[in-house]
């Protein structure tokens, strides 16, 4: 007999069933495990591993569980008509005239093969198996994480990435580079992360190249990580840092060595000298107005290290506001007027500007590459 | 196939409700207008509304369809048409609003409305997409 023919009303899922599915097909494969790094390629084999795991595991366990609900079933309603013919011919027995009282309740004898064995069964299915599998992934997970801790033995180049409420600042040390909300790193080559925190905890997190690792005031953490194919990584802040820890993004570039070379060196260098006299009047306003106390522009300014994203060549990157934004004129002239309607609760406080210092700010900063 | 009734009821509702999740993303997600009643306005409403969020026009000014930005430096754009001025300066034609949208200073000397270096061509489509918002 066919197990379905058990399920009472069993047709009623098939159309359900095909919709989920139908819906479901339309998801996509998520980042994590379309890995481009060595690292993410070990969290990626681990997931693997343990999915193929928990597949057999569910199939049996739902299996069982299947079988025991119809089996239930089947034996209560055999029960049912095995009663009902009892009581049937104890009555007309007694139509007869027969002295008989009405019968008990008589259970039909039922064997199953687990009978005698259900407490071997037990300590196997729900002990034994169980506490190996358990073991294997421990020991399977911890070695595959050990990776992480091995320092590699070329490490390229080096960064500090430093978390702030909600951006992102990286540091080349060695090149005099800072930067916020974009990481920029050479392809096949492993680069070295020191992860700090300006404030609260947070999560650096870039699913195709590296587990999340926690940045945690006071305290270094560092990885490495190394991008296999050239490309634009997203990344993100993965533990809740306050208000605006949804629009704490940030963008992994990986370039051809040469090409990232020549990016650390335009970063090195100072801010361009404005060409025209408008661009020219809006350094002036930067410097004079309260712009300067929070960020730095290499060769125009120094404000307090730290606060606020350094704008040296700040059109040079694609996103403003830790990806909130893209890094278009519209967008930056928007973010300057009116930084708490687009990302409330951001630390950059609107500012009073005169239309006339906006416009040259506005075509100051836009020409900082 | 026999399908029994609930089982169908439950297939139908579950379908409803996706296709209705799917068609409600669609609207809410694209805005894509009817641009039908307004031939008049020469140019692309569907690449203007592109247009608006490609430049960041939505950062200062709440535009319903383009999904960018904050919006609240300038005024709101979404009863343009109804409007007697453009600006507070010029009388409000499709070919007044692009010439603002080129140069905003040259209409509106002092206006915190930056140049944002837009072409002609571009200036048009934004207008055909302004003019389908509203009341009509
Ligand atoms: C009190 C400190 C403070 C002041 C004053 C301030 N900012 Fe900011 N600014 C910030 C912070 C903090 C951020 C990062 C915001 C975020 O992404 O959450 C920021 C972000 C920015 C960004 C985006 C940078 C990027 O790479 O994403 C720009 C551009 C900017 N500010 C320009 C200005 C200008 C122009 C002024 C003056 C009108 C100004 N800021 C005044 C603190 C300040
Ligand atoms: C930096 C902020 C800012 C950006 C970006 C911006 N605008 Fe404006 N816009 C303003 C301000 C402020 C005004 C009001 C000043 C005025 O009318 O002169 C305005 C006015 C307007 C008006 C006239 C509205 C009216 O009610 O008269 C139109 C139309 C307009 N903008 C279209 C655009 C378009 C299209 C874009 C994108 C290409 C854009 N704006 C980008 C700030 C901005
Ligand atoms: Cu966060």
């Amino acid at each position: 007999m066919p197990v379905l023919s058990h399920v009472p009303n069993a047709r009623r899922w098939v159309p359900v069933t095909v919709v989920v599915a139908a819906l479901l097909a339309g998801c996509e494969m998520p980042l994590a495990l379309a890995p481009r790094g060595p690292a993410a390629a070990e969290i990626a084999s681990i997931w693997w591993i343990l999915f193929w795991i928990a597949v057999p595991v569910s199939v049996i366990v739902f299996s069982l569980l299947g079988i025991a609900i119809v089996r239930a079933r089947a034996i209560a309603r055999e029960q049912d008509e095995h009663d009902e013919h009892d009581v049937r011919v104890a009555e007309r027995l007694r139509e007869t005239g027969a002295d008989v009282g009405l019968p008990e309740a008589s259970r039909p004898a039922r064997v199953s093969w687990l009978e005698g064995r259900t407490t071997g069964f037990v300590i196997i299915g729900g002990g034994v198996i169980p506490t190996l599998i358990l073991i294997f992934t421990t020991v399977m997970t911890l070695q595959g994480l050990a990776v992480f801790d091995t320092a590699p033995e070329d490490v390229a180049y080096s960064v500090t990435a430093r978390g702030h409420m909600f951006w992102w600042q990286f540091e080349y040390p060695d090149h005099g580079v800072v930067t916020a909300n974009e990481m920029h790193v050479p392809v096949g080559r492993s680069v070295r992360v020191e992860l700090e925190s300006a404030d609260v905890i947070h999560s650096f997190w870039v699913p195709q190249l590296h587990g999340k690792i926690e940045m945690i005031p006071g305290k270094t953490n560092v990885i490495h990580i190394q991008a296999d194919e050239a490309g634009t990584y997203f990344g993100k802040c993965a533990e809740f840092c306050g208000q605006q820890h949804a629009n704490m993004e940030f963008l992994v570039i990986a370039q051809e060595e040469a090409e990232f070379e020549s990016w650390l060196e335009a970063q090195a260098a100072d801010a361009p000298e404005p060409t025209d006299e408008l661009a020219q009047r809006g350094r002036d306003v930067f410097v004079d107005s309260q712009c300067a106390l929070c960020h730095t522009i290499r060769g125009v300014n120094q404000a307090a290290p730290g606060v606020a994203p350094d704008l040296t060549h700040l059109a040079t990157r694609r996103t403003l506001a830790a990806r909130t934004l893209p890094n278009v004129r519209g967008n930056l002239g928007g973010w300057i007027l009116d930084p708490q309607g687009i990302k409330p609760g951001s630390r950059m406080p609107a500012v009073n500007l005169s239309s006339d210092e906006f416009l040259a700010l506005l075509e100051y900063l836009d020409g900082l590459r | 196939m026999s399908l029994d009734r609930n089982g169908f009821l439950i297939a139908v509702i579950v379908f409803l409700a996706a296709a209705g999740l799917a068609v409600g993303f669609y609207f809410v997600g694209t805005g894509d207008p009817d641009p039908a009643p307004f031939r008049n306005v020469p140019g692309d409403p569907v690449a203007g509304r592109i247009a608006l969020e490609r430049i960041g026009c939505g950062s200062c000014h709440a535009i319903d369809g383009v999904r960018v930005g904050g919006g609240r430096v300038g005024p709101a754009l979404n009863d343009l048409r109804q409007q007697r001025y453009i600006a507070g300066r010029l009388p409000n034609t499709p070919d007044n609003v692009v010439r603002f949208i080129l140069d905003p200073q040259g209409v509106s000397p002092g206006s915190a409305m930056p140049d944002l270096r837009v072409v002609d061509a571009e200036a048009r489509n934004m207008v055909a997409y302004l003019y389908t918002l509203g009341g009509r």
